[in-house]
């Protein structure tokens, strides 16, 4: 088999084994389009891979992709707030039916509760407490250092109770 | 590990694992964008679509004529339910049994029931319905928001398991209208999308179709039970045609959403509107769908 085509033969199947957590994680991170910041995660993991760089840790690598691509979304809607849609937010007069429906939903009360957290604190708690991620991982996928992440951890499970509480 | 956190841990590990992943289709994207020579992620708008409009549904079966809860088959109907969604190209007039476990699926048809575009003009926020055009079908909508984008998540908490294949929609553009008043709950969004061919339109077409009957194949909690309509065709002036078909969702709390899906298709264009009502269906009932329908296709282009 030609080493072009085994190499994405092999890709597939660590894309199989990470594909559903990844796009799960931009997902609670709060993306916009999760499945495209897992597109996005996958292609720079190939692109390291057929280069001349290597990849130690294949989960922690993606991680850090996917919560470095969610940042940027929320940084980019962030700048440019003054968009359609939070017009349309501001002048919806009732909920929509989906908003309705989801709200009775668990899971999205439990979404709902992480998005009103600070970003980096949900980056903390998804990769805690979904992932199951140590300190040293979190703080290496967020680029800052051990206590601040521990700190972010424990301040983000906070906020997330309370907003559940709340809800 | 203290109690909070292992609740927490629950509560992600019971939330994420309802995010459905078609991985399938993932690994499709990411063939195409590493073997484009610039490798930029391309994913398009039918993603958009396909996260902004299927319904939330579980456990129940559709039946012809009306909602029907599952487990409650009238007698006298004969087993509704589109295994195979009503292709835009001929007349859904058939009904047939489906089985709980069966995935509504739809094949793209090469035919087109449009005659080939001619030199259309860009698809824009005027390829969406205004308030005139709303006011004329029978809907009391007072304004209207446009822009590029998709609309408001317009129906409900289903539509995230669907994906519409193909994702060649580029570009698509969505409209929500506004009630005059707010004396009674209901709403209204709008996409026009276009696709690089007409076979691409009309899967879009049987996708649409189907989101009724799959919203019935999934296991969610929120909603107590859910119904379709059959999908109809509505032949509009000018040699275009519509379908229409309406979904009913039952929460648990036993509040009732009654949402109408109305998709046009011209050529390569497909716009689609969707109306939804809280525990009435009075406006719905009043919709001129065929003239609903008319503008949409004309909007167009």
């Amino acid at each position: 088999m030609e080493q072009g085509a085994r190499m994405r033969q092999d890709f597939h199947a660590l894309f199989d084994d990470h594909a559903t957590r990844v796009v799960r994680l931009a997902w609670l991170l709060g993306a916009d389009d999760p499945e495209d910041a897992a597109q996005e995660a996958f292609v720079r993991l190939y692109e390291r891979l057929s280069g001349s760089s290597t990849v130690d840790d294949v989960p922690a690598y993606l991680n850090r992709t996917v919560v470095n691509l969610v940042r940027d979304g929320h940084r980019r809607r962030l700048s440019g707030r003054k968009g359609l849609t939070l017009l349309r937010d501001e002048q919806r007069p009732v909920p929509s039916a989906e908003e309705l429906s989801l709200r009775a939903h668990e899971r999205h009360r439990v979404v709902d509760a992480l998005g009103l957290i600070a970003p980096r604190r949900r980056e903390a708690v998804v990769l805690r407490y979904w992932l199951d991620s140590p300190y040293s991982e979190i703080a290496a996928a967020m680029g800052i250092s051990l206590g601040a992440a521990k700190s972010a951890v424990s301040r983000g499970l906070d906020e997330l109770h309370a907003h559940l509480e709340e809800s | 590990m203290t109690n909070r956190e292992q609740h927490t841990r629950d509560l992600l590990e019971a939330a994420a694992s309802s995010r459905r992943v078609d991985t399938e289709a993932l690994w499709h994207e990411v063939q195409s964008t590493l073997d484009q020579p610039s490798r930029r992620s391309r994913r398009k708008p039918v993603a958009l679509l396909a996260a902004a409009a299927a319904a939330a549904v579980a456990g129940a079966v559709i039946w012809a004529g009306g909602f029907t809860p599952a487990n409650t088959p009238p007698a006298s109907t004969p087993s509704l339910v589109v295994t195979n969604s009503p292709s835009p190209t001929e007349t859904p007039t058939q009904t047939a049994t489906k089985s709980p476990t069966q995935t509504p699926r739809t094949e793209p048809t090469t035919t087109s029931a449009n005659p080939p575009a001619t030199a259309q003009p860009p698809l824009s926020t005027a390829s969406l319905l205004t308030v005139e055009d709303y006011v004329a079908a029978g809907l009391d909508v007072d304004s209207v928001q446009t822009g590029p984008g998709s609309g408001q998540a317009t129906i409900s908490s289903c539509q995230d398991d669907f994906t519409l294949v193909p994702r060649s929609g580029w570009p698509v553009f969505g409209g929500d209208a506004y009630p005059a008043g707010a004396t009674h709950p209901y709403g209204v969004g709008q996409y026009a999308f276009e696709f690089e061919t007409a076979a691409d339109a009309e899967t879009v077409v049987n996708d649409i179709l189907a989101w009724g009957v799959g919203c019935a194949t999934l296991d969610r909690a929120g909603v107590q039970s859910v119904g379709s309509e059959q999908p109809q065709r509505v032949s509009l002036p000018g040699g275009g045609e519509g379908w229409t078909y309406r979904i009913s969702i039952v929460q648990p709390s036993g509040t009732r959403y009654t949402e109408l899906l109305a998709v046009a298709r011209n050529d390569d264009r497909v716009s689609l509107v969707v109306i939804w009502e809280r525990d009435k269906s009075s406006t719905l009932e009043s919709v001129d769908v065929t003239r609903l329908l008319s503008r949409a296709f004309e909007r167009l282009g």
